[in-house]
C-alpha cells in the first residue's frame, strides 16, 4: 500500500533553489510546471535516493549523472491504469474513430507519453476492433526512461489490478490475456502490438509527428503545467492538427478557460473532447 | 488559534460518512460566506451521481472543480472521482493523477496537507467516519500550520478507524458529534 510519505518537506524557497540547480546543472527549465505536483515528485526522488535535505539533493543534481533522467521521467505523474475513464474509450470507439475513418486514415499523436497507459489502451482497442492497420501512431516524450519502459511493455501488477474494473466498464469482451504474455513472473504487452509506433524523444515543443494529426490524445497532462505552458501547449497542438481533428483532454481539464477562439470548439463536454476548427 | 480566523472549511470522509455529510451540507445556510471543500472516498469509475445527489440537499451550490479553478466563498467543492484535489498557491485548485494514497484517489491527506500549507491558521480540517487511515497525516499538517482540527466523535461514527488514526498522530482540538460540527460551522460567520 502506498501511504502518504511526504515526510521530507520542502519549503517554497527550498523548492525554488532545487529548480535553479536543475536549470544550472541539467539545462532544463521546469519552472512552467505546477508547484505542488512537481514538488511532490522531487520529494519522491529524494525519498528514493535516501536524501533528506534539499542541499544534499542540490549536490546530487550537480554531480549525479543519472539524476537528470530520473527528473525528466517524472515531470508528469500519470495514473497507472489502462482504460482510465471507460466512458471516454467507449465514445472514442463508437463515435470518434468512426468519424475519422469515414474520411480516411487515423493519424494519431500522443504527446507526453509518460507511463504509456493511454498508448497501450489505444493499441489494445485498435487491435481488438481490427482497425490497427488504419492508424498511424506517434508518441513523444522528453524522457528516455519513459520511452524505454513503453517499448519494454511491462505491465506492473498495479496497472493490471487497476485496469480490471475499467475494462469491465469499457468492453467486458476484451481479455487482457489476449494481448499480454508472462515472462519471469512479469506481464508484458505483446510485442507485435507495439510494432509500428513511432517514438520521438524531446521536449514537448521541440518534437511533432511527420504528419498533421486528426486525433491527439493528451489526457491529464495539462494539469501538471502552469497557465502559461498550458496555453503554449494548446497553441502547439492546434498548429500540428488538421481542421476537424479531435483533441481529447482529461475530463477535468477545461481548455475553454484559455484562448481557444478559432482554434478548438467543444465537441463533448462530459469527456472534454474538442474539435479543431478549420481556420 | 481562534475560530473567528477560520475562512476555509475542509472536510474529509470515507465509509459511513455519507449520512453525516448530507446532514452537514443541508444545514449550512445559503449566505454562508466561505468555501467548503469536501474530499470523500468514492468509486473511481463512477463520475456522475454524487454531486447531483448532494446538490439536491444543499443550500449552497456544489461543484466538482476543474483543474486550476479559482476558490470562491459560498460554494461547496467536491473532489472529483479518480483525481487528487490540491490547494494551490494563488487561491486555486489543481488536480493530480499521482498514485493512490492510502488506497484512495482523491486522498484526504493530500487535500488537508496542501490546504494547511496555503490557508494555515485560516483553515479548519474536519475528519468524519472512515475505514482507513487517510486524513491522519493531513490533520497533523493542519495542526502544525496553525489550523483547527475536528474529528467526528468516534463513538458516533459508523466506522471509527479514520478519526481514531488522526487522534493517534495529532492532538486533535475537538471531537464533535455531527450536530456539534454543524453548530461549529454555522458559528464561523
Amino acid at each position: 500500500m502506498k501511504t502518504y510519505t511526504m515526510d521530507i518537506s520542502l519549503t517554497i524557497l527550498q523548492y525554488k533553489e532545487i529548480l535553479k540547480a536543475i536549470k544550472k546543472h541539467l539545462g532544463i527549465d521546469v519552472s512552467e510546471y505546477v508547484v505542488s505536483s512537481l514538488r511532490y515528485n522531487m520529494v519522491n526522488i529524494m525519498n528514493k535516493m535516501h536524501i533528506n535535505k534539499h542541499t544534499e539533493f542540490i549536490k546530487a543534481i550537480a554531480t549525479d549523472t543519472i539524476i537528470k533522467e530520473q527528473i525528466l521521467s517524472c515531470l508528469i505523474c500519470e495514473s497507472v491504469s489502462l482504460f482510465r475513464e471507460p466512458s471516454l474509450w467507449k465514445i472514442l470507439k463508437t463515435t470518434i474513430l468512426d468519424k475519422i475513418l469515414e474520411k480516411g486514415q487515423i493519424n494519431i499523436w500522443l504527446p507526453e507519453l509518460n507511463k504509456a497507459t493511454d498508448l497501450l489502451s489505444l493499441l489494445i482497442l485498435l487491435n481488438h476492433y481490427n482497425i490497427r492497420d488504419k492508424a498511424i501512431i506517434t508518441v513523444s516524450d522528453i524522457s528516455s526512461i519513459n520511452i524505454e519502459n513503453s517499448i519494454n511493455g511491462e505491465l506492473t501488477r498495479e496497472i493490471l489490478t487497476n485496469s480490471i474494473i475499467n475494462l469491465e466498464h469499457f468492453d467486458p469482451n476484451i481479455d487482457l490475456k489476449d494481448y499480454t504474455y508472462q515472462e519471469n513472473n512479469t506481464t508484458y504487452i505483446n510485442k507485435e502490438i507495439l510494432e509500428g509506433v513511432y517514438y520521438l524523444k524531446g521536449d514537448f515543443f521541440d518534437v511533432k509527428p511527420s504528419y498533421a494529426s486528426n486525433l491527439v490524445i493528451f489526457r491529464n497532462k495539462l494539469i501538471y503545467y502552469n497557465h502559461h505552458r498550458e496555453q503554449k501547449a494548446i497553441n502547439y497542438i492546434h498548429k500540428n492538427m488538421v481542421g476537424g481533428g479531435f483533441l481529447i483532454t482529461g475530463s477535468k481539464e477545461n481548455i475553454e478557460t484559455f484562448d481557444i477562439d478559432k482554434k478548438f470548439t467543444i465537441y463533448n463536454s462530459e469527456e472534454q473532447i474538442y474539435k479543431r476548427d478549420y481556420e | 488559534m481562534k475560530s473567528n480566523e477560520i475562512k476555509y472549511v475542509v472536510i474529509g470522509g470515507s465509509a459511513g460518512s455519507f449520512r453525516g455529510i448530507t446532514k452537514i451540507i443541508s444545514s449550512i445556510p445559503k449566505d454562508f460566506p466561505y468555501p467548503i471543500i469536501l474530499c470523500l472516498h468514492r468509486l473511481k469509475h463512477v463520475r456522475n451521481g454524487l454531486v447531483e445527489a448532494l446538490n439536491t440537499r444543499s443550500n449552497l451550490p456544489i461543484v466538482e472543480p476543474y483543474d486550476k479553478m479559482p476558490i470562491s466563498g459560498g460554494t461547496i467543492y467536491l473532489a472529483p472521482a479518480n483525481y487528487h484535489l490540491i490547494i494551490e498557491l494563488g487561491n486555486q485548485f489543481s488536480l493530480s493523477t499521482i498514485e493512490n494514497i492510502n488506497y484512495s484517489r482523491p486522498s484526504i491527506d493530500i487535500i488537508l496537507e496542501s490546504g494547511a500549507k496555503i490557508f494555515r491558521q485560516k483553515m479548519v480540517g474536519i475528519l468524519l467516519s472512515g475505514a482507513n487511515k487517510d486524513g491522519a497525516k493531513g490533520m497533523y499538517h493542519v495542526k502544525k500550520n496553525g489550523g483547527i482540527t475536528i474529528i467526528q466523535d468516534p463513538e458516533t461514527c459508523q466506522v471509527r478507524t479514520m478519526p481514531e488514526a488522526a487522534c493517534k498522530l495529532t492532538k486533535i482540538d475537538h471531537s464533535y458529534t455531527i450536530e456539534q460540527i454543524i453548530s461549529y460551522i454555522n458559528e464561523l460567520y
